[in-house]
């Protein structure tokens, strides 16, 4: 079921290796431009040939070079949608889709057109050149067109970056539609933050030419496989440091920072990890707790409490930015607060105050 | 655009007739076409008839020096299509013919035509290798570029000035005309 892909491409100065698979669902190849994801649906369309591997969709094989096979993007039945300039401007919105069908009596052309044009919401738009219509409009006519002949697989390049932000929101629904009663593999490419968290069921995050890391959302934001997702995903709060003991009885680590400990359950990360191993630690910024002067603390806190001060104090609409350096300078936190909480603790500049660190707010990688 | 092996060395043999003077490009038209020339020994002993100094000599001149500009704003005008098109086109499951004339060739139309424009004005303009092959045979091979060479030469000034006129004015309606086609509309 599904699309399954193992490809090598060797370009100048890029190598492209990755090996995937994913069900009849919206599967986000997620990565900075560069990363290959374009590339990899280039490979899957067969507008351009991998050094090795194969690509199969729902049983039929598209291209296996140890064997030879390798069908024509013609024969692939893919739709592929690309970030812009996907319409013949020769062509009416109508001609457009129609390009979309393969030979068919008159009568059953015109049905399934009419089919798409609802479907895509495109009635009184018909017979009006792509130059004349809005950019979600096009988006919509792009897909119609790619969806006309019941592709095998939808291949989506970056396409909604070039839409406003209540456009794509609508776009995104739209998708979920599409998706639903098409039943197909859906592969989409973004380096959008927002489109990637909104749209992923399944992420494959792309970093230089290799998978670095695939699941479900949450378990790519939350628990990054290593700093190298981390830092694209742009995390705050991570920090490199060495396991100093491990408490088997108790189930925990002891890890240090600039000379300050951590202690954390052995079951917050990823890997094995071994006492002197250097490792990198991940401290979550909406899971840090702020505590209210004379106000005591849980036992399952103590573990981690830190002493400072706060350096600064962001408003972020919804929520609080508080940026905290521990007493002496050593480490400083990055905490999100939201803003009932942050009204209540009467926060300002320069005030001393102590967090706790509860054990969800650690995540190490190693 | 398919790359293949002499690509290169046949886009350089159609180009230079454009920067070679034209009476180099004649010599070689003689050397090709002539009595006893590659081609023109087989046509004629197998005709009797040779090209030289006929007026096909003058289209034949006309056409190789206009070729190359032909060839580059044909070229330049198809490679000028999105490349998003035409992969979109393959990947709805159009050949590669069929692309080219549904898509590539449609969006290329205005370039191909002003092109077409452009080379048949440089082929009436057509000197050098005329005179080279054709040679300038009053009311058979006189094109009208060598008219006026002809008439200038004798002193005959007022039809030189008619001729000269007339061209001046054709040509520049050729140019109009080239400009008006290269402007994109999409």
């Amino acid at each position: 079921m599904g699309l399954s892909v193992k490809l090598l491409k060797r370009v100048k100065g890029f190598t492209l290796e990755v090996e995937w698979e994913i069900g009849n669902e919206v599967a986000v190849l997620f990565g900075s431009s560069g990363a290959g994801k374009s590339m990899t649906l280039q490979l899957i369309a067969g507008l351009m040939e991998p050094d090795a591997g194969f690509i199969r969709s729902n049983g039929t094989i598209f291209l296996d070079k140890s064997s030879g096979i390798n069908i024509s993007p013609q024969q692939r039945s893919l739709g592929y949608v690309f970030q812009d300039r996907n319409l013949f401007p020769h062509m009416t919105v109508r001609e457009n889709i129609a390009y979309g069908l393969k030979r068919k009596s008159r009568e059953e052309r015109d049905t399934r057109i009419d089919e798409m044009i609802r479907q895509f919401r495109l009635e009184g738009l018909e017979n009006m050149p792509p130059s004349e219509i809005s950019g979600g409009q096009k988006q919509r006519v792009a897909l119609a067109r790619a969806l006309i002949e019941r592709p095998k697989a939808l291949l989506l390049d970056e396409p909604f970056t070039a839409l406003d932000s209540p456009l794509r929101f609508e776009m995104r629904k739209l998708l979920q539609e599409v998706r639903n009663k098409f039943d197909i593999p859906v592969v989409l490419v973004t380096h959008d933050f927002e489109d990637a968290y909104l749209l992923g069921n399944h992420i494959l995050v792309y970093i230089g030419g290799r998978v670095e890391q695939v699941g479900e959302r949450d378990d790519i934001f939350l628990k990054p496989k290593s700093i190298r997702v981390a830092q694209f995903l742009g995390l705050k709060n991570l920090f490199r440091g060495k396991i100093m003991r491990k408490d088997e009885h108790l189930h925990r680590l002891i890890l240090e920072v600039q000379g300050l400990q951590f202690s954390i359950s052995v079951d917050s990360g990823r890997g094995p990890v071994e006492v002197g191993t250097e490792v990198d630690l991940y401290v979550r910024p909406d899971e840090i707790m702020i505590i209210r002067e004379g106000k005591l603390v849980k036992d399952s806190l103590k573990k981690n409490i830190f002493d400072g001060k706060i350096v600064d104090i962001t408003d972020k609409e919804r929520h609080h930015l508080v940026y905290f350096q521990t007493t002496g300078g050593r480490i400083s936190f990055e905490i999100s607060i939201p803003n009932y909480t942050f009204r209540n603790l009467n926060l300002s500049i320069g005030k001393m105050v102590s967090i706790a660190l509860r054990d969800e707010s650690l995540w190490v990688m190693s | 655009m398919r790359n293949f092996r002499g690509k290169e060395v046949l886009d350089i043999l159609f180009t230079l007739p454009l920067v070679l003077p034209p009476t180099v490009t004649g010599y070689y038209l003689i050397i090709l076409f002539g009595r006893n020339g590659l081609i023109g020994r087989i046509l004629y002993e197998w005709t009797g008839w040779s090209v030289m100094f006929t007026w096909y000599a003058a289209v034949l001149a006309s056409f190789t020096v206009a070729l190359p500009l032909m060839i580059k704003a044909t070229r330049a005008a198809i490679e000028s299509v999105d490349r998003n098109l035409i992969n979109a086109s393959y990947t709805l499951g159009h050949s590669e013919f069929e692309t080219a004339m549904r898509v590539t060739l449609p969006l290329s139309k205005r370039g191909i035509v002003a092109g077409t424009v452009l080379s048949f004005a440089r082929a009436m303009g057509e000197f050098g290798a005329t005179l080279m092959i054709a040679g300038n045979i009053p009311g058979k091979t006189d094109t009208m570029p060598i008219s006026i060479y002809s008439h200038a030469s004798s002193g005959d000034w007022s039809r030189a000035n008619l001729m000269v006129i007339f061209f001046s004015l054709m040509s520049g309606l050729f140019l109009y005309i080239a400009n008006r086609f290269t402007k994109r509309v999409f």
